[in-house]
């Protein structure tokens, strides 16, 4: 879908800069407001119920003290008190004190977690307290027991709802940013490109084609005005001809010259017999994206407790191995079935067109989703990832495909790169969204809402994709014969082997397996580890978009794959040369800036540059990536056990920067056979 | 053919995803805070019943039966006063009857087992409308020789709730009241130029005027119309003149 030029796109730019702009300001605005006014609301409602608790404890803990004063004994000879507080706080873990004073406060005993801070400052923070008098029954109060309860969990409460803030937050603007997106491109963008596609054959005489009126709305009643001006020409030249039936009579001379102005007319305005009809619909990727989107989120959604209900699952199981191992099963099984059936996938979308491609792996997805919903037993659950898997496969390369189909002139690598930052969105809000619908409502239930998203997948399919645009190249392939000219290809196989394995290897043996370990080493808790890992992605989402707009704009994609992989290796080889806590930061950010950059020159090469069909080609493209993140934990694990984590990261990024150069010299050496030719 | 504005179905998307972003917020906020509480609540009963089941075994540990253990009874009535939201104290004996009970006709009667403690440990549970915590309650050689059942409400935590439900929402509200109208300003005003463009696109092909804007679309579609125009024109002259001439005579 081409884009009109100039102003009109100046304009684009800006509403949907703009859009996008109001979009998060309302949504951060609000959520900040609501969250705000939550933390707030807590702390005042959570404090008197801190000082219920602390009042109760107090009264149970008095009771041995006030029976001792009612048999006689002095309060200042009360023996075993401060054992006695010691067994309380022990079986209290909310307790952070509990101090027996006498009326002037002077401590006669004292015991708990922060019993020692209270004795040299009487203050203790993130501490609520309750004073309770100690009196003999129906006495006169002879000392004071303190009681602290710890307000750990409420502030661990309260840092929770700052990251689910931060979540909400990134999610909402992500969502929004998709459904922005696809909704402009529907009621904007698609139409003014349709405009511009029907001004440029109204310019060139051609009256053949209808525009679409779509939706009641702006872009509708421009339409409809097209429609009634190619009507009109079409009228104008009817009663022309008519017209020129009437000249005819004057004469034979007349006939001749009527019928020569009638022909230059016709040469001029090209009519349809029996009236124009209406423009084909075109690809658009935006109509890939948001179906994909929504199914990324929809597979996602079980990522957080898929081992947990696969551990539960194998518990009732066979006894032969533990419910731990068994738990693995439905991960390999949906991981195999994505790779297996990636080639299938590619070939479907290349046959049937990725509309269809969408709906068969939409079907089968959604059939794994309500089968892992309705499963009883481990085989059962790990049967239905398996048609989860083949969905997956099936379903990205259909999108991917579409994407690369709709790409116009000079978009084809920032269009294509919106692939990857649409699956890597997908896979954050889906995850975040998961862990609330499966905590509060239970595995099955999230598992359903999968199917419901996967429903509204193929029904924006149904609507938004169009019908066919089957691969003429490959007609008649089959995945053996695809694989065959796929790894025929040098081209293909240079980028394959040089760059995205090598890429997908760092990816699994540096970011997900060497850098937690070596992070934990340095000494840093989970939840640092965490937002170190997540840097990946964070410098990566950036640097997509980055890559694809050089690639279109510098046309230095061969350049950005290699560069990338050099500065990827560069980046790794540096780590056992700093500080472990400094450099493994550094290293995961460079690691998700360099494959975020040839991420999408990558996919633009295979679908621009690679020949053969793109659906094929992607398809195993995908699977050659599968193959290296399986193969990446395997040999980090193999080199880890030869050495140290700095040697191991180190030998990964020679091995990544040195298949960079090798790309480079494919790129070169292939770059001066087109220019002999 | 007047159907509504494309900036009303984005500012109507935008409400939308603000109104669902807000609930969502509200929700997972409130659930925490519910789930934080009703642990708290939880906690002090379990207190008040880890007290009187330390009462009960200090009883056996002198060697005094379970159902002997003397003003047991009185002892559940006096605990029963220590929170309001206590609704019935019961103890059972290792086979689940009931040997003393703040609601004293059920004395005598079998314990729903579901609330019995699981041997040694704790049963959580809700039954009734009330949340039960079954405590084991051990002899001197740590045998259970029965259990004690205690069942409160939340009542008092339900008024925090609602406290903390309302003093989200009306804040969220006041947002959302204030922060989705200022929205449709600005999404109307950020369309603008489109809206306009596409005014000028339709008065363009309705009745030929010339655009106001400097844009290449623009100028090729009002060239493309005014040159058919032309061009028809100029043929509808031509076999106007063709037809007004006088019939030729045959050669």
């Amino acid at each position: 879908m081409s884009l009109p030029e100039d102003g009109t796109a100046r304009i684009l730019a800006r509403l949907v800069r703009n859009l996008s702009l109001i979009a998060i300001a309302v949504l951060l605005g609000t959520v900040v407001a609501v969250s705000f006014a939550a933390l707030g609301a807590f702390e005042r409602e959570v404090r008197p119920a801190l000082e219920r608790e602390a009042t109760v404890i107090g009264t149970v803990v008095a009771n041995p003290f006030e029976r001792a004063l009612g048999l006689g004994i002095p309060f200042d000879a009360l023996v075993g008190a401060e054992e006695y507080l010691d067994g309380v706080a022990t079986s209290q873990p909310a307790v952070a004190y509990l101090v027996l004073t006498d009326l002037d406060g002077r401590i006669l005993a004292a015991s708990g977690p922060a019993a020692a801070t209270f004795r040299t400052q009487r203050e203790v923070s993130g501490v609520t307290e309750a004073t309770l008098p100690v009196a003999a029954p129906g006495g006169r109060p002879q000392g004071w027991l303190l009681v602290g309860v710890s307000r750990a969990a409420v502030d661990g409460i309260v840092e929770d709802t700052r990251w689910d803030l931060l979540i909400v937050l990134l999610v909402g603007v992500m969502v929004a940013m998709e459904l922005l997106r696809y909704a402009l491109d529907r009621s904007v963008i698609g139409p003014l490109s349709m405009i511009d596609r029907m001004a440029r054959r109204l310019a060139a005489g051609d009256c053949s084609v209808l525009a679409d009126p779509g939706a009641a709305d702006e872009a509708g009643r421009v339409a409809l005005a097209l429609n009634a001006l190619l009507r009109r020409l079409a009228d104008r030249c009817a009663q022309l001809e008519w017209l020129a039936t009437e000249a005819a009579a004057v004469g034979a001379r007349a006939a001749r010259e009527a019928a020569a102005l009638i022909a230059g007319l016709r040469e001029r305005l090209r009519l349809r017999e029996g009236g124009a009809v209406a423009e084909p619909a075109q690809p658009s990727a935006s109509a890939a994206r948001l179906p994909l989107f929504l199914f990324v989120v929809a597979e996602q959604l079980s990522t957080s407790f898929i081992p947990l209900f696969g551990r539960d699952l194998a518990r009732h199981g066979p006894a032969f191995a533990s419910p731990d191992l068994l738990a693995a099963l439905p991960i390999a099984t949906f991981v195999a079935a994505v790779a297996l059936a990636t080639p299938w996938g590619g070939t479907v979308t290349a046959r049937r067109g990725p509309r269809a491609a969408v709906l068969i792996g939409g079907a089968v997805a959604g059939l794994g989703y309500l089968g892992a919903a309705l499963a009883q037993d481990l085989p059962q659950f790990a049967l239905a990832r398996v048609f989860c898997g083949i969905g997956y496969a099936v379903l990205t390369i259909a999108c991917q495909t579409q994407m690369a189909v709709a790409a116009q002139q000079g978009r084809l690598a920032r269009t294509l790169g919106g692939f990857t930052g649409t699956v890597m969105t997908g896979a954050v809000c889906g995850t975040a969204i998961g862990a609330v619908i499966a905590d509060r409502l239970g595995y099955a239930a999230t598992f359903l809402a999968s199917v419901a998203l996967v429903v509204v997948v193929m029904g924006l399919a149904l609507r938004a994709i169009p019908r066919g645009m089957t691969d003429p190249k490959a007609a008649g392939q089959g995945v053996v014969a695809g694989a065959r000219a796929a790894f025929g290809n040098a081209r293909f196989t240079a980028l394959l082997l040089l760059a995205a394995i090598p890429a997908k290897v760092v990816l699994a043996g540096f970011i997900f397996y060497l850098a937690p370990i070596a992070l934990r080493d340095a000494g840093l808790s989970q939840a640092a580890v965490g937002r170190n890992v997540m840097l990946y992605g964070l410098c990566m989402l950036p640097a997509i978009a980055l890559g694809g707009w050089l690639t279109d704009r510098a046309r230095i994609g061969d350049g950005l794959i290699w560069g990338a992989a050099v500065l990827n290796g560069a980046a790794m080889l540096a780590i056992p040369l700093l500080r472990e806590d400094v450099s493994l930061p550094i290293a995961i950010g460079l690691t998700g800036v360099a494959q975020g950059l040839a991420s999408a020159p990558m996919l633009a090469e295979v679908a621009a540059g690679a020949g053969g069909s793109t659906a094929l080609l992607l398809s195993f493209l995908r699977l050659g990536e599968r193959v290296g993140s399986v193969v990446g934990p395997f040999a980090a694990a193999w080199l880890l056990a030869r050495s140290d984590v700095g040697s191991a990261v180190a030998v990964l990024g020679a091995a990544t920067a040195l298949a960079g150069l090798g790309y480079a010299l494919a790129a070169r050496g292939r770059r001066r056979q087109e220019a002999a030719a | 053919m007047t159907g509504p504005s494309f900036a009303t179905r984005i500012a109507l998307l935008v409400s939308a995803l603000t109104v669902l972003a807000c609930l969502l917020v509200t929700a997972l906020n409130y659930l925490k805070f519910e789930r934080l509480l009703l642990t708290q609540h939880q906690r002090i009963f379990a207190t008040i019943g880890a007290d009187l089941v330390d009462t009960f075994e200090r009883s056996m540990g002198i060697g005094v039966r379970l159902a002997e253990v003397p003003g047991g009874q009185a002892l559940l009535d006096r605990a029963f006063g220590r929170d309001p939201d206590l609704r019935r104290i019961a103890v059972a004996d290792a086979g689940g009857r009931i040997l003393f009970d703040t609601e004293r006709v059920r004395i005598g009667d079998a314990a729903d087992p579901a609330l019995l403690p699981d041997g040694l440990n704790r049963r959580a549970a809700r039954a009734g409308g009330m949340d039960w915590i079954g405590l084991p309650v051990v002899n001197g050689f740590g045998q259970p020789e029965g259990s004690l059942l205690l069942g409160y409400g939340r009542a008092g935590i339900a008024d925090r709730l609602i406290a903390i439900a309302l003093d989200m929402a009306m804040p969220g509200l006041a947002a959302l009241v204030i922060g989705l109208p200022l929205a449709w300003v600005a999404v109307f005003l950020a369309a603008r130029p489109t809206r306009r463009l596409f005014a000028q696109l339709a008065a363009l092909l309705a009745d030929g005027a010339l655009p106001a804007q400097d844009d290449p679309m623009l100028h090729a579609l009002h060239g493309a119309i005014h040159g058919h125009g032309a061009m028809l024109d100029e043929a509808g002259a031509r076999l106007e003149a063709i037809a007004s001439r006088a019939p030729e005579r045959p050669a």
